[in-house]
């Protein structure tokens, strides 16, 4: 019943359809948090440390200006609480988040002082004239070397800037590690860095709240997870319930995790429009954003594989240090990149030996915040730089090591050694695909018309998503995002409005959700409208977040058109006296031998024709559907990188040639979404391997801090992208579909740096760490003895 | 960030913009294309309290080509990235022009404002100085014509005083000679700065010029590298053996020079040389 | 001061403090709200628009110093060329979150206005002033790509 197939397919879902969002967007129609003008409204700037570690002893303001323009940490207290975030793990060292700094200052960026003025230019001139008295502390600033050789703490109440630690030995790992020889093992060791990057959508934050009429705020955020920020926003400003917050999230321009977590601005902003009874506004602007917006991926690693002669690997021991940032940003706190990191590392290969350590360290920085992989990038790195490693200690195909050591399909379900629960997947299938393409499309040669070296890279990994409540209990997360809710109600005139508690943010789930919808209701796309962002509308959700939103709010969009559907045929059924059985559905319409109903003259009687309607029927016709995965492990999509790399030895410069994508997400709604998330996650995968990094100097100060200086990549940068297809579906999921859109950014920093390395292993060039920069590689030549710089 | 406040002078001619700068001195800054002056001022690493804006004044905003390159004030990258005149130099300051930036930036930036900049990474001190240009200054005191080599005093330091504008920047007529030329600007993404940006100049008497640009405190010539090119045709000299001899001659004019930036430079000197040599003219 | 812009083709009377950037006047007393502002310092693009027909960073432009000009911006751009451009542009999924998609269509369109660039590295190096962090470029590069190298239509109605 329900779902319609055509040519063995679906009717909607796979299909290539164009977006129903773009047409707005393209009239110059969208409307993004800087685009609302409220009358009256109070702008906001910050007064931002200019230190990055200090006590924080006075604040002078310059006296000649009204009370009220200016709010510091004393002003505030009461009017709303500083964010506090922890795992529930014991190992989690928490520390308060205050709104603005409160008694110490701990990143060059920190919000000290909040102004207020009538425009933006005016609010910065005021807090221009903001003086702060601080004195210097030595700043943290870096992670590796803090765990043996601790600094000042930031956070008083903790002894150290430890924020957490956890590891394990899995398996025989411990035995190996130690004696290895004992099984005839050879090991191959790496020390890695990359580099901290930030996410850099190209719309800032910015928050704009202003008294509703009604009672209460309204909140126009430029957010991932609306309902979430209601209720922090409840939270965290002691006068405010959730029944007296509207969050309304208008268009987003990109987040790509960066704008999931609470920030300090967003309450303050909040808070101070429902206690002036004001609207008030900050949009931030994009130097705030380089050293105030969650900073992601700067990881210290140290490697080593175990292997015999086959490239069978026996056992993995990593340990990884991740520069977590100066406070735990709620909810994704300092611990995650590290946690996730060291779980995810393994990916598609069958390692039952793993020892791990994860440490998380405060430092006078940003704080740390999900970006697009979060701690897979790093994972990812680790273990295909190391297996490619292996690879040629032993003189053998890299993509051989791989296929000795890959999970089977007779494996699956498999659970892993971190207990990640794959679903389903044929490694094998897009190992070997990704060998024949680049064998028959890629040139052999190993240099360049110009004299540049060239060489492969691979990188291989699982990407976990749509994980549910075990899973997020398991993390010790305190909030759990285990389910989705979608409310669909039809119309009379035949047109269906879902209401979903997810947020796209240009991934396209008002047109995909529709496909969905559209699919199972046998409504055409066209009736079909999906909304979001409006607390007051949409279900309570959990935004979109950790590639969730297919397999979330689409489980719950099914199941609320499901309803739809059955009512449809029950009041079909009873108009025309017949039997459910004898009822079809198609193309919007309710068909039986007695006649056909369009859904619109159904929802007509069970709103303004209930006479005809038996009591065991109720009226209207509106479903909230509150989806919950039956296996709550996860859907494992995975793909295969290739890339293939000149190097220019003399210039360090690196230029992407080919680029190949082998990918298998399950069952795929949308081919034209599902390749654009691919490829906007690869041009993200490039700016982290060769251009993006986020420089802190030895006293914590941020030098990169325009587009100038921190470089993501333009459409010169990205090379042709090959990609590859495969459909494994997930046995677990609604049309068998998994979460994709992280993967894209997850591989390319591990394939591209074997690729270089692969250029220049000839010369003994070793590629340890990312962005790969032209002075890195000189460096590295030089070390090497092949030139670079005398 | 937003600017701070500041008074804006919009002068239709010339007269009026020297009355203006001799009126305000040291309180405004000339503003031409305001692509980097502006972002300046929003980091607040500037604040003038008036800025002069000079390209509404006709006369200068006139690019002449013959007997010699005048480029006018208001003229900008892009200005000069379209002009039609055909020959080696036109061709040269095309190509210079087009790879400047972004094709927005140049369309308001100007090639007398890079020199008055005078940033070291910027584009047109390095040709210009190359082409041994001049710059024509105007004050109610008077005008004054200086060479680029000594206009350009260091980094960021031009040699404008308070009451002046720079009404043009003139290249000498035997620029137009210009018989074979080679630049190579090493960027690592599309539109940044350059790392090491080179020029390689063969004039009508057979004789090469190498300079580089991107280089603190500004452009550096290379003449013993340019004397060890020959004068006729003959085999493009190797790319190692350049680089070689540029690299000796950075490290002996900028003995504190990070080794990494004088190899770059090296072989960006060696690539100019060799587009050269593949004989790039009209 | 008072200036007079003529924005996507109306005349338009304005009262702007001497610093008013063209962009935040276009945004806010024009409410030509597809002007973006990404970086306020030239790089990424989303504030292109064209004025006098060159396209310029309207976050780099002063308002006073274009007093007397002609500025288009995305909601300007009605012509054939701009409705194919748009068409090319939903076709090849060229945008997703759509907020570098204004600056993006206005320096598509001053491309294939111009009629010089045609092949797609020439093409990619022009856009390269414009930043997506969403897309990989490679649906907008495909877009302009297209639309340069059709024929022209036979009629331009400029609304």
């Amino acid at each position: 019943m329900g779902e319609s197939k055509v040519d063995g397919g679906y009717a909607h879902i796979g299909r290539p359809l164009v977006r129903v969002e773009d047409a707005r967007h393209l009239a110059g129609g969208g409307a993004f948090v800087a685009d609302i003008q409220v009358p009256g409204c109070l702008e906001v700037a910050f007064c931002r440390s200019p230190v990055a570690h200090g006590r924080l002893k006075g604040v002078t303001l310059p006296p000649e200006l009204p009370a009220g323009t200016f709010w510091t940490a004393a002003d505030i207290a009461g009017l709303a609480l500083p964010i506090y975030c922890a795992l529930l793990r014991p190992e989690f060292n928490g520390a308060p988040y205050p709104l603005l700094a409160d008694g110490k200052v701990r990143f060059a960026g920190e919000p000290v002082v909040l102004a207020l003025g009538a425009t933006r230019a005016e609010a910065e001139e005021r807090a221009e004239q903001v003086q702060l008295d601080i004195e210097p502390l030595a700043a943290v600033v870096d992670a590796w070397n803090e765990v043996d050789h601790p600094g000042v703490p930031l956070h008083d109440h903790l002894s150290s800037n430890l924020v957490m630690r956890i590891g394990r030995a899995l398996g025989e790992a411990q035995a190996i590690i130690d004696d290895p020889a004992a099984r005839g093992l050879r090991q191959v060791t790496r020390r890695l860095s990359m580099g901290r990057v930030l996410a850099s959508p190209l719309e800032c934050r910015g928050c704009l709240a202003y008294p509703d009429p009604a009672g209460g705020v309204v909140v126009h955020v430029s957010s991932q997870r609306p309902h979430l920020i209601r209720t922090f926003l409840a939270e965290q400003i002691p006068g405010l319930t959730e029944a007296d917050i509207r969050v309304v999230v208008p268009d987003v321009g990109g987040g790509f995790g960066s704008k999931s977590n609470l920030y300090p601005e967003e309450v303050l902003v909040t808070a101070l429009a429902w206690k002036l009874r004001r609207p008030v506004r900050w949009i931030e602007d994009r130097y705030e954003h380089f050293v105030a917006s969650n900073h992601s991926r700067q990881h210290e690693q140290r490697i080593t594989a175990y292997f015999d002669d086959t490239g069978r690997i026996h056992a993995l021991d990593a340990l990884v240090v991740v520069d977590a940032g100066a406070y735990s940003a709620k909810t994704s706190t300092g611990a995650i990149e590290a946690n996730m990191a060291t779980n995810v590392m393994l990916g598609p290969y069958d390692i039952r030996n793993y020892r791990f350590e994860a440490v998380s360290i405060h430092t006078n920085k940003s704080p740390l915040g999900p970006y697009r992989g979060v701690g897979r990038p790093g994972g990812c790195f680790a273990m295909e730089r190391i297996i490619e490693e292996v690879a040629r200690e032993l003189g053998a195909d890299p993509l051989d090591v791989r296929r000795a050591n890959l999970i089977s399909p007779a494996q699956m379900p498999y659970v892993s050694a971190t207990g990640l629960a794959y679903d389903s997947g044929n490694y094998r299938e897009i190992v070997d695909a990704a060998g024949r393409f680049v064998a028959e499309n890629w040139p052999a040669a190993r240099q360049a018309d110009d004299g540049a070296r060239v060489g492969v890279g691979y990188a291989m990994l699982v990407e976990q998503a749509a994980h549910g409540a075990e899973e997020w209990r398991r993390r010790g997360s305190p909030l759990i995002y285990g389910h989705e809710s979608a409310r669909a109600t039809l119309n009379m005139d035949g047109t269906l409005v879902i209401e979903v508690g997810t947020l796209s943010h240009g991934q396209g789930h008002f047109t995909s959700l529709a496909q969905i919808a559209a699919e199972i209701t046998t409504l055409p796309v066209s009736a079909i409208r999906i909304r979001q962002g409006d607390t007051s509308a949409a279900p309570y959700g959990l935004g979109s977040v950790a590639s969730r939103s297919i397999v979330m709010a689409g489980g719950a969009v099914a199941m609320a058109c499901r309803d739809i559907v059955g009512k449809a045929r029950a009041i079909h059924a009873v108009l025309h006296e017949t039997d459910d059985a004898q009822v079809e559905v198609r193309d919007g319409a309710c068909v039986s031998p007695q006649g056909t109903t369009s859904f619109g003259d159904l929802a007509r009687v069970a709103y303004v024709g209930v006479s005809k309607l038996p009591r065991s029927i109720s009226p209207g016709f509106s479903f909230q559907a509150d989806y919950r995965p039956s296996v709550e492990t996860g859907t494992f999509s995975y793909t295969l990188h290739a890339a293939r790399v000149s190097v220019d030895p003399d210039t360090g410069f690196v230029r992407i040639l080919d680029y190949l994508v082998v990918e298998d997400c399950g069952t795929v709604v949308n081919p034209l979404i599902l390749d654009g998330q691919i490829r906007g996650g690869v041009a993200q995968g490039i700016g982290q391997a060769l251009y993006e990094e986020m420089i802190y100097d030895s006293n914590g100060q941020p030098q990169t801090v325009t587009f100038g200086d921190y470089a993501v990549p333009s459409a010169v940068e990205v090379p042709p992208i090959s990609i590859l297809h495969f459909s494994t579906p997930s046995p677990h999921s609604e049309f068998g579909m998994k979460g994709m859109g992280e993967g894209g950014a997850v591989a390319p920093p591990a394939a591209i740096a074997n690729a270089v390395r692969d250029a220049l292993a000839e010369l003994g060039v070793d590629v340890c760490r990312t962005p790969i920069t032209p002075d890195y590689l000189l460096r590295q030549l030089h070390e090497a003895g092949q030139g670079g710089a005398r | 960030m937003k600017l701070p406040p500041f008074a804006l002078h919009v002068p239709r001619t010339l007269d009026e913009a020297l009355a203006l700068r001799a009126a305000l001195g040291s309180d405004a800054k000339v503003l031409a294309g305001g692509q980097s002056l502006l972002p300046m001022m929003r980091y607040r690493m500037l604040r003038p309290y008036a800025l002069i804006d000079i390209t509404r004044v006709e006369s200068l905003a006139r690019l002449d080509t013959a007997p010699a390159v005048r480029i006018g004030a208001a003229v900008t990258h892009a200005d000069v990235e379209r002009c039609t005149q055909a020959g080696a130099l036109f061709d040269l300051l095309r190509a210079h022009a087009a790879e400047i930036a972004f094709l927005p930036v140049r369309g308001r930036g100007t090639v007398v404002g890079s020199l008055v900049h005078a940033d070291p990474a910027g584009d047109w001190p390095l040709l210009l100085t190359a082409l041994d240009a001049t710059v024509e200054l105007a004050s109610l005191r008077g005008r004054r014509v200086v060479g680029l080599r000594d206009f350009i005093r260091g980094a960021m330091d031009s040699d404008v005083q308070v009451d002046e504008i720079a009404l043009a920047a003139v290249l000498p007529e035997r620029a137009s000679g210009l018989v074979r030329w080679g630049r190579c600007k090493l960027m690592h993404r599309a539109g940044e700065f350059a790392s090491a940006s080179a020029l390689a100049l063969q004039g009508a008497d057979g004789q090469w010029a190498c300079w580089l640009g991107a280089i603190d405190p500004g452009p550096l010539a290379l003449p013993a590298t340019a004397a060890r090119l020959p004068a006729a045709g003959g085999p493009t000299p190797a790319r190692r053996d350049i680089a070689a001899s540029a690299l000796d001659e950075i490290l002996a004019a900028r003995p504190h020079i990070d080794p990494l930036a004088a190899s770059r430079h090296a072989q960006a000197m060696a690539r100019a040389v060799e587009q050269a040599w593949q004989g790039v003219t009209a | 001061m008072n200036i007079t812009l003529t924005v996507n083709g109306r005349e338009t009377g304005l009262d702007v403090e001497p610093s008013a950037i063209l962009a935040d006047v276009l945004r806010e007393q024009c409410r030509q709200t597809s002007v973006h502002l990404g970086c306020e310092h030239g790089v990424c693009g989303a504030c292109n628009v064209i004025v006098d027909g060159q396209v310029v960073r309207a976050c780099l432009t002063l308002a006073g110093s274009v007093d007397g000009c002609s500025v288009t911006t995305l909601e300007g751009l009605c012509d054939a060329t701009a409705d194919r451009l748009r068409r090319a542009f939903s076709e090849h999924h060229a945008l997703q979150c759509g907020f570098c998609t204004p600056g993006m269509v206005v320096s598509g369109y001053d491309i294939v206005r111009r009629g010089q660039l045609r092949d797609e590295p020439a093409i990619r190096q022009c856009l390269s002033g414009n930043i997506c962090r969403c897309t990989g470029y490679h649906g907008i590069v495909a877009a302009v790509v297209e639309v340069a190298n059709e024929e022209p239509p036979i009629t331009e109605v400029q609304a």
